[in-house]
């Protein structure tokens, strides 16, 4: 069972070309395990088993040969990692720096599961790539293809493939010896004839004309994001787009005045929000500063105040009112230029102020401090002022502030 | 074939149980570390550091406990997978299932001293906390010292099934009984997941009763699966020195112990890992307690040599096929990882006892060598007995053309 097909294509052709491999044929399991340990003794090293199922036999004795491959791996696996960290110190630290939950914008362990999966597709790739660059793929077909009795190679058929780049090699005592080993059939196989390694002729050109069409729409884009244009937007949808309402903004036809919205009766004020008490409300007895609280002082509100104050006031001006809170030290520390930093609440200017002024910095903010009237209710805000003073005079207390068995103990500290 | 691998086979296991002169010593072995353990416990005593005593101990019974539940886990994993390639060396971890008989009694002292080890056991403490009057209902010590009989006995029975049933074989050759161990090892690999879990949050992780960590269980688990094929590794290499095994055991079973070895080493950091970062992220005080204590102060330099000791020299030393098939350079690392893994257990459970780094003095060193004795012992006690090799397992074949088929 020679190549009859090669034979009749042209003899003459045949007999200068040398055969590129041959191809052997095993009936059973044992059969090609013993061929290959013997071929393997011998010393041949080109060549190659086809088997329908692994078998390990024959796995064991073919030991892959130890290429740069595995380096190849490896440093695709660091350039993942690389690629990784590089990543996620350009994007969170340099170009958008990004604080989350108070962590540095460059800390290793918050990169390390992306790092880690990285560094496991980048070795994937590269392991995938590398085993198509290194064995040289894709390869469209083989010339063991070219044998009729290789198709049996998925089904109940064993082969050995010896290459003629065997130094070795010789066309007929190979075969002989491959024959002597219980081989049922030796191929010759020859290479495919040169008119096959030619692409189809208008292939090139097509891709050409592909590319280029391929490149017509982002040019396009590319076009148009650059100039503007007189002309509507398209739209697909129009009545999606337009509908029949008045959007915020609009100009009405229907009203005289051209609002689209009605305005309320004059003088209409919604239920509960009538405030005409200037004193708790605004801070202010007859447009003056108010010097009084509004109701009367509990220590039980003082605690409220103190209670609010932590949460609102102290991240800026800190627990003691000095001005040294968390947000205020981490703005110092990163150089802020347009940060003013907060009031020391213990300055004779905060300590002369009214709490009805107090209470209006609460409401409307001033300098950098935004405005709390829509995060604290009015009575929360004068719980804080309530607190606010008793904090400053916390700092400047006198031995007659302090309750009577304090003031003993505090007594027996010093003399103690 | 056959033939000519059942003439190796006879000619190298023509000596399978251990000559006398190693075996002997065992009991003298047992009476040294009993009377290591009391000495330590007597001179800690008169010095006033019952405490620093206690932690030692349970570092050392918990190390010790750690690589006896890797064998049980090695075991078990083999039979499920019906792996054949493990059969040769299959016996070495059934006989390191030995000491959980002499692990359960050495858990006694623990039990004595719980209310100095563990915080929970203070009545007036669990009264005045709410979050300890919480866990009372399961921290208090009758249930405690339940749960702690029960693993025990679940251990010592499935290890006696394991074992009584591997030494039945040899003298059978019923290989009916591979099957019933195949089938039996499953449930047994789910109490095992249980019972290690729970006890490692009992007995380590109620230290500090008022941390928790879902994932500790798997940590302690990763740790005694790197020290198994360690100690396997190591253990095989010594038997071999000593004359057994010889020309049986390739470096194919070699291999693929240091590819569990290094693949382990990667499930340990993972875990480690995954505890950490979610802790680190989340920054919330009540669970951040936990690194808090081991990432400041002294002890962040044990934290240190535990990340690069116990993973990144591992990791980088192994990652080769050429360093997994080099039996010297592999029982290196092995040796090397069973010492790291002591300092990842003395990690998990010193910075409880002091703040400051302890490091192993006198105490910690005498209470190691008494463990070790008498492990050791118990583990010479089956050695002297039994054949070192499963010798008519089924597939025992199959284990010694290993290097030809993988």
């Amino acid at each position: 069972m020679s190549n009859s097909k090669k034979v009749s294509l042209s003899i003459q052709e045949a007999q200068v070309e040398r055969p590129v491999c041959l191809l052997a044929e095993f009936e059973s399991v044992a059969g090609i395990i013993r061929a290959t340990k013997a071929i393997k003794q011998v010393g041949f090293r080109h060549f190659d088993v086809y088997t329908p199922f692994p078998i390990h036999e024959i796995s064991g004795l073919e030991r892959m040969r130890v290429t740069i491959f595995r380096w190849f791996i490896f440093l695709s696996g660091l350039s993942g990692a690389t690629v990784a960290l590089l990543l996620q110190w350009y994007t969170n630290a340099f170009n958008y720096p990004f604080l989350v939950s108070g962590k540095p914008y460059f800390s290793l362990p918050a990169n390390i599961p992306i790092t880690f999966e990285l560094t496991i597709l980048f070795s994937a790739l590269g392991t995938f790539l590398g085993i198509l660059f290194f064995g040289g793929l894709p390869r469209f077909a083989h010339p063991v293809y070219r044998s009729n009795v290789f198709k049996r190679v998925t089904n109940d058929r064993f082969f050995i493939s010896i290459d003629a780049t065997e130094p070795a090699f010789d066309p007929i005592k190979t075969k002989d010896a491959l024959l002597s080993l219980g081989a049922s059939t030796v191929d010759e196989i020859y290479g495919f004839p040169p008119s096959t390694y030619l692409l189809p002729k208008g292939l090139p050109y097509t891709l050409l004309i592909l590319v280029a069409i391929a490149i017509v729409p982002l040019a396009n884009i590319a076009l148009i994001r650059s100039k503007s244009s007189p002309v509507p937007r398209l739209s697909i949808i129009p009545d999606m787009d337009k509908q029949q309402k008045l959007k915020a903004q609009a100009e009405s036809t229907l009203f005289i005045d051209g609002r689209a919205m009605r305005l309320p009766v004059a003088g209409t004020i919604a239920r509960g929000e009538l405030r005409e008490d200037d004193h708790f409300y605004r801070g202010k007895i007859n447009g003056d500063w108010a010097t009084t609280f509004p109701l009367t002082i509990s220590e039980e509100f003082i605690k409220r105040g103190q209670n609010r104050f932590e949460i609102y006031c102290a991240t800026c001006h800190g627990l003691d009112g000095y001005g040294h809170g968390s947000t205020a030290k981490r703005a110092e520390e990163l150089e802020q230029a347009t940060w003013v930093p907060p009031s020391n609440l213990h300055d004779a200017t905060v300590r002369a102020r009214q709490v009805g002024h107090i209470f209006n910095t609460i409401t409307n903010g001033i300098r950098n401090m935004p405005a709390y009237g829509s995060q604290i209710p009015v009575l929360d805000r004068w719980a804080i002022v309530a607190y606010v003073r008793a904090l400053q005079r916390s700092q400047r207390a006198k031995l007659e502030d302090v309750s009577l068995e304090m003031r003993k103990e505090l007594e027996a500290r010093r003399k103690g | 074939m056959k033939k000519s691998n059942l003439q190796l086979q006879n000619a190298s296991f023509s000596d399978l149980v251990l000559r006398g002169k190693i075996g002997k010593g065992a009991l003298l072995l047992a009476l040294i570390g009993v009377g290591l353990l009391t000495l330590s416990f007597i001179l800690s005593t008169t010095a006033g550091q019952v405490k620093h005593f206690l932690f030692s101990y349970l570092t050392a019974f918990c190390y010790f406990l750690s690589l006896s539940l890797g064998a049980l886990f090695f075991i078990c994993v083999q039979h499920v997978t019906k792996a054949s390639w493990s059969i040769l060396i299959r016996r070495i971890a059934e006989f390191i299932l030995a000491p959980f008989v002499v692990l359960a009694i050495l858990s006694i002292p623990i039990l004595l001293g719980a209310n100095i080890l563990y915080e929970w056991t203070d009545k007036a403490l669990i009264a005045s906390d709410t979050i300890l009057k919480g866990k009372s209902a399961y921290l208090n010590l009758p249930f405690f010292t339940a749960r702690g009989v029960f693993y025990f006995v679940v251990w010592i029975t499935t290890s006696i099934f394991l074992l009584r049933l591997s030494l039945i074989q040899d003298k059978s050759k019923d290989p009916g009984i591979t099957l019933t161990l195949q089938r039996m090892s499953a449930p047994i690999l789910i109490l095992f997941g249980f019972t290690l879990t729970f006890f490692s949050f009992d007995f380590m992780m109620s230290l500090e009763p008022y941390w928790y960590s879902t994932i500790y269980g798997v940590y302690f688990f990763a740790g005694s699966a790197v020290s198994i094929f360690a100690l396997l590794i190591a253990l095989s290499a010594i038997l071999e020195s000593l004359g057994y095994f010889r020309g049986v055991l390739k470096i194919d079973h070699y291999h693929n112990l240091g590819k569990f070895l290094f693949g382990f080493i990667i499930f340990w950091a993972y875990i480690g890992f995954s505890q950490f970062m979610l802790i680190w992220y989340a920054n919330i005080t009540e669970e951040t307690v936990f690194f808090a204590k081991r990432f400041h102060g002294s002890w962040s330099i044990v934290s240190l040599i535990i990340l690069i000791g116990h993973f990144i020299i591992p990791f980088l030393g192994l990652i080769s096929r050429f360093a997994k098939r080099r039996k010297q350079l592999l029982v290196t690392f092995a040796v090397w990882m069973l010492v790291m893994h002591y300092v990842d257990i003395y990690w998990l459970i010193m910075p409880e006892f002091s703040g400051g780094i302890v490091p192993p003095g006198l105490i910690e060193l005498s209470t190691m060598f008494g463990f070790f004795a008498i492990v050791v012992s118990s583990f010479l006690y089956l050695v002297r007995r039994y054949s070192l090799v499963p010798v008519n397992d089924p597939c025992l074949e199959k284990s010694l053309r290993f290097a030809e088929l993988s």
